[in-house]
């Protein structure tokens, strides 16, 4: 620009007011642009810094690059799950019975359904000429159990979502029962709670206690998830299989459950009777579902009711019914090391018992 | 040391400057302060190094300006930055907001540093987004302060006007992004 042409910009602006106005925006998001930038440039230089100082450390894949890297994979897997021989709908020929819940205990049965199978093993043993016939620790275990009752198989799980005492489990562990009783061993903890809530369409159910019961405890470590599962996401839970508390990870691996159900995802996991009712949650810790059944026909394969779905029932009944799963102290847990999660999560986890 | 006396003359400069062996030896020096501040307040070692380079960043653009003075040491004030940042941040994910308040008071630094870098990170994010070729001659334009020729020629427009008409498209997307980032 010349002096002349500077000068005579420089009246314009004086007596025009929409084009001083116009230039001004313009200068204010020019400098804005420049700041961003600058800001960007600024952090990759201390980027790099930081990795000359702690080279070990951190390898960076920037965002863009892992949507990208992403977007690929599902493409990739969707290919591949499109059957290519058009058998559509043979999975809807197999038969029901594969489904499997997961309660611990079945309806009506008192519950020693292991000490059976031990000693139909043990039975085969001498039956094969083995003279010395001795007692497994597990069997001097449930005769230890049969004297104790608390001691006895959880019936499944449940986990606690609301300082105001509600809990969230699957639906076919209640059945007809009112109340059931629930117990955290390592607080030291047994004490009931009634049915609140059943879901008439999906297998899960809110459970309430006296609120007085669950004071002490700190805030809920995890909240619901508030995106959508992919697949091959990392995800972990912590159930009650057996009478202490238990840990196993595992992939998603589907987008559908059980039959193609969109309200369900399947994950490719084992999972043993006991763990209906589990919480199960992402690799930062927030909650993506309930576990409440497996396949009985294939190997590692669970299915797990959505999180969105829950959390938007969850939602109508704020509104609509007088309960008040009041979910607003719960807070992230920001660890990344998974024992440090699992500490913070686990005496939020509670075992199912007969009432 | 430059952590344990008084900021020199020379060290502003330097800072100003933004000289890499600098940069580092307060890397250095002070990083390790504030990933144990972040890590013992509920955060990551991603975290805390998001948080000492958003300080180190306000450093560089505070030292710049004219008017700065420091009276109190290099460490004190960088981590005086980060942990105002981290406070900040953690009480806007409601974590834990009684420690924020308590410890609110002592900080002399100014309120609207977080409120600069979650606005420039938006700028920026809005930039990386644009895609190419848009993002680069943004880049071009307005922080490398090249000349329409120049872009004209780098990326093989027929002539400035055409860059010139390229560049208002983009930054007419651009300002899209930031009012929906912001």
């Amino acid at each position: 620009m010349s002096a002349k042409e500077m000068n005579a910009f420089e009246e314009k602006l004086k007596v025009d007011e929409s084009f001083r106005k116009e230039f001004e925006e313009y200068k204010a998001y020019s400098t804005a642009i420049f700041e961003g930038e600058e800001y960007g440039q600024i952090r990759q230089s201390l980027e790099e810094i930081h990795r000359d100082v702690y080279p070990t450390k951190t390898f960076f894949l920037r965002k863009p690059f892992l949507i990208a890297v992403s977007t690929a994979a599902i493409l990739v897997l969707s290919l591949l799950i499109i059957d290519p021989f058009g058998l559509e709908g043979g999975e809807m020929a197999v038969e029901a019975n594969e489904y499997n819940e997961l309660s611990g205990v079945e309806e009506g049965e008192v519950g020693e359904e292991d000490v059976a199978s031990e000693e139909a093993y043990v039975e085969a043993d001498t039956n094969e000429g083995v003279t010395d016939v001795h007692l497994s620790p597990e069997m001097v275990i449930t005769e230890d159990s049969l004297l104790d009752a608390i001691n006895k198989k959880p019936l499944g799980t449940a986990f606690l979502i609301s300082e105001k005492g509600y809990f969230i489990t699957a639906k076919h562990l209640l059945r007809k029962k009112k109340k059931v009783t629930l117990q955290q061993k390592k607080l030291g903890l047994t004490f009931h709670a009634k049915k609140v809530y059943v879901d008439s369409l999906l297998d899960f159910a809110i459970l309430q206690c006296d609120p007085k019961v669950v004071d002490h405890l700190s805030a809920v470590p995890f909240r619901f998830y508030k995106r959508q599962m992919e697949l091959g996401e990392e995800v972990f839970t912590l159930g009650y299989p057996k009478r202490d508390i238990v840990y196993t990870e595992g992939n998603v691996s589907s987008e559908t459950g059980f039959k193609s159900d969109t309200n369900y995802f399947e994950i490719s996991m084992p999972s043993n009777p006991g763990y209906s009712g589990a919480p199960l949650f992402n690799q930062h810790g927030d909650l993506v579902g309930i576990i409440t059944a497996n396949n009985s026909k294939k190997q590692s394969v669970t299915y797990a009711v959505r999180h969105d779905y829950i959390e938007h029932k969850i939602d109508e009944l704020m509104q609509t019914d007088s309960l008040n799963i009041d979910m607003r102290t719960n807070y992230r847990t920001y660890n990344k090391k998974r024992s440090e999660q699992i500490k913070k999560i686990r005496p939020f986890i509670f075992e199912i018992h007969r009432f | 040391m430059i952590s344990k006396t008084e900021i020199s003359v020379e060290t502003i400069q330097l800072i100003r400057d933004r000289d890499p062996a600098m940069l580092k030896t307060i890397y250095k020096e002070i990083y390790p302060m504030v990933e144990k501040y972040v890590r013992e307040n509920s955060g990551s070692r991603d975290d805390a190094k998001d948080i000492f380079q958003d300080s180190m960043f306000l450093l560089i653009k505070k030292v710049e300006s004219a008017e700065f003075q420091l009276s109190s040491k290099l460490s004190t004030f960088l981590f005086g930055i980060s942990k105002n940042l981290w406070l900040k941040k953690i009480t806007v994910k409601k974590l834990d907001t009684k420690a924020y308040f308590a410890e609110k008071s002592f900080l002399d630094v100014p309120e609207d540093d977080d409120q600069k870098i979650i606005r420039l990170t938006a700028i920026k994010r809005g930039i990386d987004e644009l895609g190419e070729p848009c993002s680069s001659i943004i880049k071009a334009f307005y922080y490398f302060k090249k000349s329409m020729q120049e872009i004209a020629e780098e990326f093989r427009y027929a002539n400035p006007k055409t860059a010139k008409n390229q560049k208002y498209k983009c930054l007419m997307r651009l300002k899209k992004f930031i009012i929906k980032g912001s």
